[in-house]
């Protein structure tokens, strides 16, 4: 039997590109990164993107890349089971969907039918769109919820944009959430206190079983250590946690790892969470990824909301708070309420 | 197992030879024609959309009752019209569309197929004039939207062979022989799909004895899909599943039952 890469084609071999943004700069610079790549011409990302019956598991064993043109909404309100970090006008935004990381808990898996990922090549839109709202009043805007945006820096460059567009909107601050090794990227940019970089921070033992294609505990400290260095604000999100066997262990092994890296007292904050997602997308993870345990955990249902049960919830909620309270002031511990 | 579709019984004929085929007597709706191990299996679709449709919805809705849709992956071998300079080659289709309503479809391409690939019109009748240079044939629109009412779209592939430019008459002779002489090439994508299809069992789970045990132990209809999920996670983990559901007791009644179903999910997670 064949190994999978001799069976799939390699990631982005085939790029789709919606009839209108063919000719414009941010497209061809993008198909220009893939020589040998197959470009087919689409009428609307959504025929593709939204097909009926798609195989998301299979799919993501070589991810496709559509460039399109977004003409529906492109801010959201911040979704109540995310952290809003006592910000009053918690919005998010998805210049990108889907991620080329393949965590096994991801709730993109449930969210999206396809496992390809969309660039919307428009993003000045979503800039005007963004400084007609935070005319007169103060936005927080997470940038990077249903994608990584920094892992897919060098397809789309819009890191960078995003930051310098943040700069220079005073009532706008970003998140960007990552589990990218880049560093580089920090030498490109100049700090700005309104953009904060998020680490999706995990121990090696999830990391490795569950978090796929993602950056090592280790390099994601030292990017973030990187990051700080340079005067940029960092935040840890442990969020969401995995209980696995020996969690105790595994979550005290990854505090004391980043105590090698980081000064606690560097931290803008963090954010902690067990992991919960909709009923409804879990149904279709666990029919998409039948090997996943994640997926597969028998989970209980609260308010449509399925969680851990209550008391290894409780349980690993509690024993991390209490790891975290002593190197951090609990005000700089934001908890997940859901 | 593949299902090949061809519009004519003369595109069909090379692959009824190269593996081995016959004609299934039992199949009285459609011409069908199997292998001994019903691994593959060849429909002839007829000229046209609709009819293609129907044919494949037919076949499908018939191997969809008797097996697990997942098992199945439908490849359409047929000739296509295209420029002069291409006759005789094949080529994998990535788009199609339809060249009456301009609505297009695509079939996902996740595989290392080493065929160079081209998007196809489906048109309503013969084309006479190839513009742009250009692909056609007269039945693809219908396979792909019956086939994608039951398959995911990396589960339906269109291999198109360029047999007229629409200007000549060709003869079913004809069509045999480019089939026949691009058969290597279908035969590579045949047995990649087939990789493709290895599954191992992903549970280790004998599911009869789950249903008796669920039986014994009262449990509801919710009861057991929440029993199914602990033991699909636990079997994930490694655990011995014969063994915990071997030590299961029989309860008098599904109140009983729920709380030893309570009391193995402590267990288990």
């Amino acid at each position: 039997m064949s190994s999978k890469n001799e069976l799939y084609n390699t990631p982005f071999s085939h790029i789709y590109v919606e009839k209108g943004a063919e000719n414009t700069i941010t497209v061809q610079k993008i198909i220009s990164k893939f020589k040998n790549a197959k470009v087919i011409s689409i009428d609307d990302y959504r025929d593709v993107f939204f097909r009926p019956k798609q195989d998301n598991g299979k799919q993501r064993n070589t991810q496709a890349l559509i460039l399109a043109v977004n003409k529906d909404k492109l801010i959201y309100q911040g979704s109540p089971m995310c952290q809003n970090f006592n910000n009053e006008n918690f919005y998010y935004s998805s210049c990108v969907m889907n991620c080329i990381f393949d965590c096994e808990y991801c709730y993109l898996k449930g969210m999206y039918q396809s496992a390809n990922i969309v660039v919307f090549v428009n993003i000045e839109d979503y800039f005007s769109q963004i400084s007609e709202l935070c005319r007169d009043k103060k936005i927080y805007l997470c940038v990077s919820y249903d994608t990584d945006l920094i892992a897919l820096d060098s397809v789309t460059g819009y890191v960078k944009k995003w930051a310098d567009f943040t700069s220079n909107e005073p009532n706008l601050s970003v998140e960007i959430r990552t589990k990218s090794f880049r560093r580089d990227l920090y030498d490109k940019l100049e700090p700005c206190e309104r953009v904060i970089f998020a680490y999706t921070v995990s121990p090696d033992e999830v990391i490795s079983k569950y978090e796929h294609k993602t950056s090592s505990l280790k390099e994601r400290l030292e990017a973030a250590q990187y990051a700080i260095k340079r005067g940029f604000k960092v935040r840890f999100c442990f969020d969401p946690m995995i209980y696995c066997e020996n969690y105790k262990q595994h979550y005290s092994d990854m505090v004391n790892k980043i105590s090698e890296y980081i000064d606690w007292n560097d931290l803008w904050d963090v954010s902690m969470g067990s992991f919960r997602i909709s009923k409804e997308y879990l149904k279709d993870m666990r029919k998409n990824y039948p090997y996943s345990a994640v997926c597969q955990f028998p989970f209980d249902t609260v308010e449509g909301v399925c969680q851990y049960p209550k008391h290894i919830k409780d349980e690993m909620e509690k024993y991390l708070f209490a790891l975290l309270t002593k190197h951090m002031d609990k005000d700089k511990i934001f908890e997940v309420d859901y | 197992m593949i299902l090949f579709c061809c519009a004519m019984y003369c595109e069909a004929v090379p692959l009824i030879r190269e593996y081995k085929l016959r004609r299934n007597g039992d199949n009285i709706l459609l011409e069908e024609y199997t292998d001994e191990n019903g691994e593959i299996s060849l429909i002839i679709i007829g000229v046209g959309s609709v009819t293609a449709a129907a044919k494949v919805a037919c076949e499908l809705t018939l191997l969809c009752s008797k097996k697990m849709n997942t098992d199945i992956h439908i490849v359409n071998v047929g000739v296509c019209a295209g420029t002069k300079e291409l006759r005789g080659k094949i080529f994998l289709v990535n788009k199609i569309t339809d060249a009456n309503t301009e609505k297009s479809f695509y079939p996902d391409m996740l595989y290392k197929v080493n065929i160079p690939e081209i998007s196809l019109f489906t048109c309503s009748s013969p084309v006479s004039v190839i513009e742009n240079n250009s692909f056609y044939d007269m039945e693809a629109v219908g396979i792909y939207t019956a086939a994608n009412c039951f398959l995911s779209p990396d589960r339906i592939t269109f291999l198109k062979i360029v047999s007229d430019n629409g200007e000549e008459r060709i003869t079913s002779q004809y069509i045999t022989s480019l089939v026949e002489q691009n058969i290597s090439y279908i035969n590579e994508v045949c047995s990649l799909l087939s990789d493709t299809m290895r599954i191992q069992p992903i549970y280790n789970v004998d599911w009869d004895m789950f249903n008796e045990v669920c039986d014994r132990l009262h449990f509801t209809v919710s009861m057991k899909n929440e029993f199914k999920q602990i033991v699909k996670y636990a079997s994930l983990n490694g655990q011995d599943i014969e063994k915990i559901l071997n030590q299961l007791p029989e309860t008098a009644d599904k109140k009983q039952g729920k709380e030893i179903l309570d009391e193995l999910k402590k267990r288990i997670v």
